[in-house]
């Protein structure tokens, strides 16, 4: 019997001071709908590394479909080569010095998801709105959050970042208007209250309850759980299993990432939850943007892995230099060979957030599957800070729309806003014109 | 490029410029939907090594290289394959480029608003020596009209049809018309080519020259030459139909003009040391461009 009774969509697991959203289920969606395309969201995220990249191991030597092993910095996406996308040639022309002098990283950053030129400034600062906060305009009014923000590293809104560019453009991805940045959530710890904990609704005497007592959030849901558990099927189950599980492991990391701060000085001010191992908190955030897809709380993110022109050294892989720096090797092989080994380790970090979206199903494909997840860099040469020839990876296949497992070159100085303007077609967000766009991209389609 | 000898000669007047240090070359697009003109662009390029500049200037990279896509002039003409076929004894081509695929080369419309971006205001012209077809698309990007309008001085046309076309499609700088008496008043000499050319092995310009070894108009060279050189007074500008102005010459001049076409355009190539930047890591030692030469050091 098909009844067309079906589970709310924005059904939540509610205890004290806590609001848990819930991923999909099958019995949120009418028997008679269950197969009918495109049901399940779309995604937009980007996931911004600095200094440019060692192009020589980046760019796959043959255009059209993966021949033969990845190059190296990509090689921790083997196992997903069929899910990925390289783009070449796209440009970001208002990242260029346009009579502006240096400051190419304040610059590449600034004009990055804008497409406009940033103003050179430290106080009035200027860019445009950005094309993911153009997205969460429309997309955001159907989630709980219109857009997530989120970085590993500096999220300073002030002072000289760069030849006179206000810290506002190294710091941030996305843009809410001309003017208005929007900071990354650097610390786990507040990211998690935000999307479990009701965020800043939380008040002072429940957040010490909860703390005091070091109860996981899932124990103050205890009832609303049981009680869901009786209404779904074993396969909703299972996957309110999985998905609760995949909580309690990021509130077991924050409190061993607190509980290990406790113990080591990092040599720097850092927030409360944030893990003093690079790899840890990449995980712990990635896990988190996880959840919020997985849960449709939110479907434009932008992740600032580290700000732009960091000079951040990556000892924990046996680098003690400072990124940038290191990104101006003067073609000394020893130096090349370090910024290579970091924009690896950047992508083993990446590649394992990548196989967890593919892990998790949804209707009949999965969560990657539902995404377009925008790998890439402001510059691509980060010795010359170039800005043709941009690094550009799109993993996923944003609802079957985009076929992976090749590279597409694109004409020379084709403006990396003719990719978001296609990106914002597929998020159903058609806008007319974008930043220094002259249309839209071709050949990602499927065949 | 690529219909016409003057299109070739006015590029070299253009480069040749360049080398006096009296203008920087900030783009160059072919309205012609052919791989060979962009290519020929690109070695035309190269052979001035060093007479880049603008962002691509400060990498000592040549320019890339605006082809029309929309193959309204489409075609490979014997002015592009006769250089372009050159080979050397060992059997290697004579001019090398880097355009195998349209990949290899740039949207021109994109690529000519990007040039302007990065100007100072009123501090650029433009030379259309053909027909108007990248321009128009040009503007209809987004907010192009206020920055032709910005930037850009005056826009020289080589034909008055390409003006009255831009202007009607209200190219909002002011429009300079080569009128045809301009172009057959002083004629280009072919025997430029055993004397002034003769003295370089290779020249693209002038291997294009002797597809068609003959004396041709200078209408292109005076739209270049007028660009760079507004107030020389062998020019006269009529008063503006619309925002269009005819150039004409004063006749007084001609003898003085040819000879100065023959010179920039025979002009020996300034290499330009590169600025700031080192080569990119994976560069390879680019054998169609000499090594800039260095000044000697003064004791």
């Amino acid at each position: 019997m098909i009844t067309k009774k079906t589970l709310s969509r924005r059904t939540m697991l509610r205890g004290a001071g806590t609001a848990i959203a819930l991923p999909v289920f099958d019995a949120m969606v009418p028997a008679m709908a269950s197969t009918l395309p495109g049901k399940a969201p779309i995604r937009m995220a980007f996931t911004y590394v600095p200094n440019g990249l060692d192009m020589r191991h980046w760019t796959p030597k043959e255009n059209g479909p993966f021949v033969g092993d990845l190059p190296k910095i990509l090689k921790p996406m083997e196992s997903m080569r069929q899910d990925i996308t390289i783009l070449s040639n796209l440009t970001q022309n208002n990242g260029r010095a346009l009579l502006d002098g240096a400051g190419d990283h304040g610059r590449c950053c600034g004009a990055y998801l804008t497409g406009m030129q940033p103003r050179k400034t430290m106080v009035d600062i200027k860019a445009g709105i950005s094309c993911d906060q153009i997205v969460a305009n429309e997309v955001g009014k159907n989630t709980r959050f219109p857009s997530l923000e989120v970085g590993l590293e500096d999220a300073r809104q002030a002072g000289d970042c760069d030849s006179g560019y206000s810290c506002a453009y190294t710091n941030n991805l996305a843009w809410r208007s001309e003017t208005q940045p929007l900071p990354p959530v650097l610390d786990p710890r507040a990211f998690f209250e935000r999307l479990f904990g009701k965020g800043a609704a939380l008040n002072s005497e429940e957040r010490l309850r909860q703390s005091k007592y070091r109860r996981s959030i899932l124990d103050f849901v205890t009832g609303d759980t049981k009680k869901l558990q009786g209404e779904l099927g074993p396969t909703d189950r299972r996957k309110l299993d999985e998905y609760l599980s995949s909580i309690r492991e990021i509130e077991r990391q924050l409190e061993k990432a607190e509980k290990d701060n406790a113990q080591v000085n990092p040599g720097m001010p850092k927030p409360y939850g944030v893990p003093a191992d690079f790899a840890e908190h990449f995980k712990l955030m990635t896990d988190m943007i996880t959840v919020a897809f997985q849960a449709d709380m939110s479907r434009v993110v932008t992740f600032l892995v580290t700000r732009e022109g960091t000079s951040r050294p990556y000892r924990e892989i046996g680098i003690p230099d400072g990124h940038h720096p290191l990104t101006h090797h003067q073609n000394k092989q020893e130096l090349l060979d370090k910024v290579t080994r970091i924009n690896e380790y950047h992508m083993v970090q990446f590649a394992k957030w990548m196989e967890r979206l593919k892990s998790i199903k949804e209707g009949d494909s999965t969560i990657l599957g539902n995404s377009m997840i925008v790998y890439g860099a402001g510059l691509s040469d980060g010795n010359r800070h170039t800005h043709e020839n941009l690094p550009v990876m799109i993993v996923g296949s944003a609802g079957n729309t985009i076929k992976g497992g090749r590279r597409i070159t694109y004409r020379k100085e084709t403006p990396i806003s003719n990719l978001y303007l296609s990106m914002m077609d597929r998020m159903g967000v058609k806008a007319e014109h974008f930043g220094d766009a002259t249309g839209r991209i071709d050949g990602l389609n499927l065949a | 490029m690529g219909s016409r000898i003057e299109t070739a000669l006015a590029l070299a007047v253009l480069y040749g410029l360049d080398g006096k240090n009296e203008c920087r070359v900030i783009s160059i697009s072919s309205s012609r939907t052919s791989l060979l003109s962009a290519a020929y662009c690109e070695v035309v390029g190269r052979y001035y090594v060093g007479a880049v500049s603008g962002a691509f200037g400060a990498f000592a990279r040549t320019l890339p290289v605006g082809l029309a896509a929309d193959g309204k002039i489409p075609g490979d003409t014997p002015l592009l394959t006769g250089p372009l076929s050159l080979k050397k004894p060992d059997g290697s081509p004579v001019y090398l480029h880097g355009i195998d695929s349209i990949i290899d080369t740039a949207e021109a419309h994109g690529l000519i608003r990007n040039a302007f971006t990065a100007q100072h205001d009123q501090n650029a012209a433009v030379v259309l020596a053909g027909p108007p077809n990248n321009l128009l698309r040009v503007l209809t990007l987004p907010g192009a009209k206020a920055l032709v309008a910005a930037k850009i001085k005056h826009l020289i046309c080589s034909t008055p049809e390409a003006a009255k076309e831009l202007d009607a499609a209200g190219w909002p700088s002011p429009i300079i018309s080569v009128s045809p008496s301009v172009g057959s008043a002083i004629l280009f000499p072919a025997s430029t080519l055993e004397k002034e050319f003769a003295p370089y092995p290779t020249h693209p310009v002038a291997d294009a020259f002797r597809v068609q070894p003959k004396d041709c108009p200078t209408g292109e060279l005076a739209a270049v030459l007028y660009a760079v050189r507004p107030s020389d007074k062998a020019f006269v500008l009529s008063e503006p139909v619309g925002n269009v102005r005819q150039l004409m010459l004063d006749p007084a001049e001609k003898d003085r003009l040819q000879a100065l076409y023959v010179e920039l355009a025979t002009a020996k190539p300034v290499p330009r040391m590169p600025r700031f930047r080192p080569p990119a890591a994976d560069a390879k030692p680019d054998p169609a461009k000499p090594k800039p030469e260095v000044p000697p050091t003064k004791p």
